[in-house]
């Protein structure tokens, strides 16, 4: 008999020493050598809180670049302190797996001191994740549970919507902070563009997400719409919301080649 | 002779006059810094004609009014994309920095991105987005929708009577980022009571844009925890092609 814990992934990388070997829930649809975007940002966000800066203040910006394709190998994350101030910190982190640089990320965190102003008004999303229907836009078995609340041709506004969990450990023993999960539904803006994949691709070549708030819980709601002006890329912008309302929005910049081009 | 924010004099920028910060007169204001580390990224060289796609960009420490060194090196190098890093230095220090993704120039699908609905800038009322930018400044702002001393959304109209570098046409590109920096003027988290300085930021370009004027829809938000951001989309006259945002820290104005 098959247990639920057998079947349910479990993380995405486990530690080296001072590095992370990736396990099969990094590995890309695309490329069976590289890892998927999903687990770079989760790995560098994991590596971020542990940052003493990180802990001391509050996430205002995180920008994540892919440079190039990621080996699913021997993987190490590295942040240093770029800007330090009182009030404000600017962190640099880089991605070496396979002996590359593969990926770039920087954050800035804030330290704001008392008395803050009254917040303005916010909203949680209409619908909560126990009461959206159970539909996946990807198995579980990525490590991500998904349940898509709209699609775009379902969307008034034509923005689709989704709640997203990190079910299984970043790095054994560490489950996905919020902020991780936030970078991994900020992920699924080219599932937007699903209607163009017959002469398309579209992968990201970042994720940026500004911050108005301390994100909180296990499931982050993103609302999302590309923006496709035929000129190459399409950025995609996200509204990220969690139980409370909204406390980020995010951007995707997704790169267009012709299927045939790829392929070649 | 056309006005400008930067005179270029012996592989430096002396700043003039509209790049003065309100607050100090002793250092440079962010648009004039943005648009500088925005020019510096998108002069660097390429293999093929590239565009800026995203910019972000580091205001959390004053750029003295002084001489300024403008650097910039390519982080990663590539015949469809390149990451660009720019600096800005007084005096061998470094003050202001910047990242710039660019892609190719090439084609993709097409979507309505809808338009907005304020008149268009000649028709708009010559109201200023502040008093700093009044009548005559080489920065000309219409405001169209929102208030100083009002919580809320807000939209502007900018035009530049200057050049960014005096004797060349700043790009569009460039005068978007700098037209967006000052979105707080209209759409700030809070009252009077608050000082909130950008000390960042991003701007992101689904397409080029074109024209003299570019509108920024600006709104707020700011839920209690001393920060915030301020949420922007970009239009041009032929309609909407990109989005910024700015980090706001909040404190209380003395």
């Amino acid at each position: 008999m098959t247990t639920e814990a057998q079947v349910r992934p479990k993380r995405f990388f486990v530690p080296d020493g001072d590095g992370y070997l990736p396990k099969g829930l990094t590995i890309s649809p695309w490329r069976g050598d590289s890892m998927n975007g999903v687990a770079l940002g989760l790995i560098m966000s994991h590596a971020l809180t542990a940052e003493p800066h990180y802990q001391a203040g509050h996430i205002a910006r995180f920008t994540l670049d892919i440079l190039r394709p990621a080996p699913a190998q021997r993987t190490t994350v590295n942040w240093r302190v770029a800007r330090d101030g009182r009030r404000v910190q600017l962190l640099e982190g880089e991605l070496e797996s396979g002996g590359v640089v593969a990926a770039r990320a920087s954050a800035l965190i804030v330290a704001p001191t008392p008395p803050f102003p009254e917040a303005r008004a916010n909203r949680p999303p209409p619908i909560p994740p126990q009461d959206a229907p159970e539909r996946a836009v990807i198995p579980a078995s990525t490590g991500l549970e998904t349940r898509l609340v709209a699609s775009r041709a379902e969307a008034a506004d034509g923005r689709q919507s989704l709640w997203v969990r990190v079910s299984a450990d970043i790095v054994e023993g560490f489950p996905a902070t919020a902020l991780s999960t936030a970078l991994a539904a900020a992920d699924f803006g080219a599932s937007s563009m699903r209607e163009y994949r017959k002469d398309w691709t579209s992968p990201n070549l970042d994720i940026a997400a500004h911050f108005s708030r301390t994100p909180r819980g296990e499931w982050v709601h993103s609302s999302f719409k590309p923006m496709a002006l035929g000129s190459g890329v399409a950025v995609v912008d996200h509204v990220m919301s969690d139980l409370d309302g909204v406390f980020a929005r995010a951007h995707q910049t997704l790169y267009f080649s012709r299927v045939k081009q790829a392929a070649a | 002779m056309r006005s400008a924010f930067y005179r270029a004099e012996g592989g430096l920028y002396q700043p003039l006059q509209p790049a003065t910060a309100p607050w100090t007169r002793k250092h440079t204001n962010g648009t004039s810094v943005g648009g500088l580390l925005t020019r510096e990224i998108e002069r660097a060289p390429s293999d093929a004609p590239m565009r800026l796609a995203r910019v972000t960009i580091e205001l959390a420490r004053a750029v003295p009014l002084a001489p300024t060194e403008a650097r910039a090196r390519i982080m990663r190098d590539g015949r469809r994309q390149q990451l660009v890093s720019a600096e800005l230095l007084v005096d061998g220090e470094c003050y202001a920095t910047a990242v710039g993704l660019r892609v190719d120039e090439t084609e993709g699908p097409y979507e309505d991105p809808g338009h907005h609905n304020f008149p268009v800038p000649e028709d708009a009322p010559r109201v200023a987005v502040t008093s700093v930018l009044g009548e005559g400044h080489p920065m000309q702002t219409r405001r169209v929708l929102g208030a100083r001393d009002q919580p809320g959304p807000g939209a502007y109209w900018t035009t530049f009577n200057a050049d960014l570098v005096s004797g060349e046409v700043a790009s569009a590109t460039v005068r978007a980022v700098m037209s967006c920096d000052i979105a707080a003027g209209v759409a700030n988290g809070a009252s009077r009571d608050w000082s909130f300085p950008n000390i960042d930021l991003s701007v992101y370009f689904a397409r080029t844009p074109a024209g003299d004027w570019i509108l920024t829809e600006a709104d707020n938000d700011q839920f209690g925890e001393g920060y915030g951001q301020i949420n922007s989309v970009l239009s041009d006259a032929s309609g909407r092609f990109g989005y910024a945002h700015q980090t706001l820290l909040y404190s209380k104005a003395n």
